[in-house]
């Protein structure tokens, strides 16, 4: 904090009053000298009698505010003295109007000394916050109660103290760039303030480039996809857990405070610019029905997420997780590549159908009588064959009970093409493999695979693999759509088939309800 | 661990109609739920208001110092025949929580069961019970 000291510098009232010793030009210039030689006394011995007298000012930047402002005074208190000291500002000088602080009174024998009034006015002594204007119309009055000469108080000095803080500032660090490991991007900031005083508070706004981008945009009052509210706390950093829509940018704003006699003192908005762009969950499918005869919704979401690893899905560090089946040997191949740099290559050993699967140990947890679907993308190396994928159901004990392939589809040498499959599970099924077949392939011909993919559902999806612990986040709007609200016990955890059901107890009667899910899950 | 998130996926607008059933659900343990039970008329109701009243000497008329109005309180009396009803009942009637209930008019709120009795009459193998409760509306859990 900074400490600047006013001085008289004009006399605002009843000058004429008081006597001037030491030989200054004025009695404002007699206070505002150092010199003890100079000083004011009352003239006459009628009482009360007043000298009121305006001071020097100083510039309140725009990055600080007024603290408080003091009061001292170099007095001498006669025997049986009475003086009573104040503060104040004027409020309308054409109609000589001040507002003043309550008197502080000094009496009975002080000899010379410099006095602290011990006013601090946090605010001005009409009630509002200090401005520059009011520092600009300080006023000192002094009143002097003695009605003898020897009981009579001397002022040799007076110094008015205008304390300020600077205003805090900050520097967003992030989120910055893109983002593609999390959907739920840290905040995160360095507080600084120039007096040593801690953060008291912070706000933070995001906001898509099409609002910060727009004609009058405000960080203070343009509306944000999603904020904080002011959060009390000296945290430097916090993760929204908001609904950031991928391949977007935003800007994350934040402010912080530090405290101004009890109040949070924000510092300007700071931002930092970044753009999602993770390798997201699939959206889930989601489908409500209502029974009448019971009075609730049972909603049930499928999550399409990739269930395989990350190396199952696209190959790029070895072939771990699949294995050739039949007629062929597997290997990573850099050759060719539909995500990442690496496929899956299957290498025929004679004339004939060459499958691979991914293993036993690795198998996918399913539930029966289910919807399942996977994907895989084919390419070839020379010659152009038909290709499928397929889906292995097995039991608890880990038998066979049935493959299913989609439709075969032929491959070619110059681009990956996508081949499909949805199935139903079987009543007895735990568990399931996802196979990739060539058919009847020359010997030693090469076919590449890459972007594999099994999951919930029966609308095949690619996303990449190696995702974990799946939940949903369910919610109900009751106005067509506009607003949504969570529903209760979501987010719901998914099984390792994601699959969730919840039920809706609570639904409003006599209304149209809209459901919404979103994935999420972890890597 | 970084938690990823997709986008949201929409259900087609669905119509709720009132279901004109009784229904008692522990939302928070949605496992306790009982419907379509009988629940006697007339429906009891009231509405409490704790207050104080004073005369003050010097003054010509009373003064009326009241709590705030709570939310409607009453009392259900259900009536089940055979034990599998009852058994349905019971862990409803002493559920130690709060309860969403939906009535054939197709009013909703949160009540607290707090007084359970209840009389059993008939065939040992057929018993008819009448249980009354006593219950205080309360805010969702």
């Amino acid at each position: 904090m900074a400490t600047v000291v006013l001085r008289p510098n004009a006399d605002w009232n009843n000058a004429s009053g008081f006597a001037i010793s030491g030989g200054s030009a004025s009695v404002h210039a007699a206070l505002a000298d150092n010199s003890d030689l100079t000083y004011i006394t009352r003239t006459s011995d009628t009482v009360p009698a007043s000298y009121e007298t305006e001071f020097g000012t100083t510039t309140i930047g725009a990055t600080e505010k007024v603290v408080s402002v003091n009061l001292r005074a170099r007095i001498e208190v006669g025997t049986a003295g009475n003086a009573q000291f104040s503060l104040g500002v004027i409020t309308d000088r054409n109609g000589r109007t001040v507002s003043y602080s309550v008197p502080v009174t000094k009496q009975n024998t002080l000899a010379i000394s410099t006095v602290d009034i011990a006013l601090n006015l946090t605010s001005a002594p009409n009630g509002q916050v200090w401005t520059q204007t009011l520092i600009d119309n300080l006023v000192f009055k002094f009143t002097d109660n003695a009605k003898i000469l020897a009981d009579k108080t001397s002022v040799y000095a007076l110094y008015v103290d205008v304390v300020t803080t600077a205003q805090p500032t900050l520097t967003v660090s992030s989120p910055s760039g893109t983002i593609t490991d999390t959907s739920f991007p840290s905040v995160v900031w360095a507080f600084s303030d120039a007096d040593g005083d801690p953060q008291s508070a912070y706000e933070i706004k995001i906001f898509d480039s099409a609002t910060y981008g727009g004609a009058g945009f405000s960080p203070s009052t343009s509306t944000p996809t999603v904020e904080s509210g002011i959060i009390v706390s000296s945290n430097n950093g916090q993760t929204l857990e908001a609904d950031l829509a991928n391949s977007t940018t935003y800007r994350a704003y934040v402010r912080v405070a530090q405290l101004l006699n009890g109040d949070n003192y924000f510092s300007q908005f700071a931002f930092s610019q970044f753009t999602l762009g993770v390798n997201a969950p699939a959206s889930p499918t989601i489908s409500a029905f209502y029974d009448s005869g019971q009075g609730n919704v049972t909603i049930t979401i499928l999550g399409r997420t990739n269930v395989l690893n990350v190396n199952q899905a696209s190959l790029e560090t070895n072939t771990d997780g699949w294995v050739a089946l039949l007629n062929c040997a597997v290997a990573r191949s850099t050759a060719q590549a539909s995500d990442g740099s690496a496929s899956l290559s299957l290498t025929a050993s004679a004339s004939g159908d060459m499958t691979a699967t991914t293993t036993t140990a690795t198998a996918f947890t399913v539930t029966p009588n289910t919807n399942f679907s996977a994907t895989a993308e084919f390419r070839s190396n020379t010659t152009s064959r038909s290709t499928a994928v397929g889906i292995i159901f097995r039991n608890s004990a880990g038998t066979t009970i049935s493959t299913t392939f989609g439709t075969a589809e032929a491959d070619s040498s110059s681009s990956f093409n996508q081949c499909t499959v949805s199935a139903t599970s079987p009543a007895t099924a735990a568990t399931a493999l996802v196979v990739v077949k060539v058919i009847s392939a020359g010997s030693s011909e090469v076919h590449f695979v890459d972007k594999i993919a099994f999951h919930a559902g029966n609308q095949p999806f690619w996303t990449r693999g190696g995702f974990s612990t799946f939940s949903f986040d369910v919610e109900r709007s009751d106005d067509l759509g506009v607003t949504y609200t969570t529903i209760r016990n979501s987010p719901v955890n998914a099984s390792n088939a994601q699959i969730a059901t919840l039920e809706d107890y609570e639904v409003p009667l006599d209304t149209t309800v809209t459901y919404r899910s979103k994935a999420k899950a972890e890597i | 661990m970084a938690v990823l998130s997709s986008g949201y996926t929409n259900t087609e607008p669905i119509q709720i109609a009132n279901a004109l059933i009784w229904s008692f659900t522990a939302v928070e343990s949605p496992t306790l739920r009982v419907t379509q039970l009988r629940v006697q008329q007339p429906l009891s109701s009231a509405i409490v208001e704790s207050y104080g009243v004073f005369k003050p000497l010097g003054a010509s008329k009373t003064i009326v110092v009241a709590t705030s109005i709570y939310g409607i309180d009453g009392s259900y009396e259900f009536t089940t025949q055979g034990e599998t009803e009852w058994n349905d009942l019971y862990p409803v009637l002493t559920y130690q929580g709060i309860l969403f209930v939906h009535d054939p008019l197709g009013r909703q709120k949160y009540v607290r069961f707090v007084d359970r009795t209840w009389t059993e009459v008939g065939n040992i193998n057929n018993l008819i019970r009448n249980a009354k409760v006593n219950y205080y509306e309360v805010e969702s859990p």
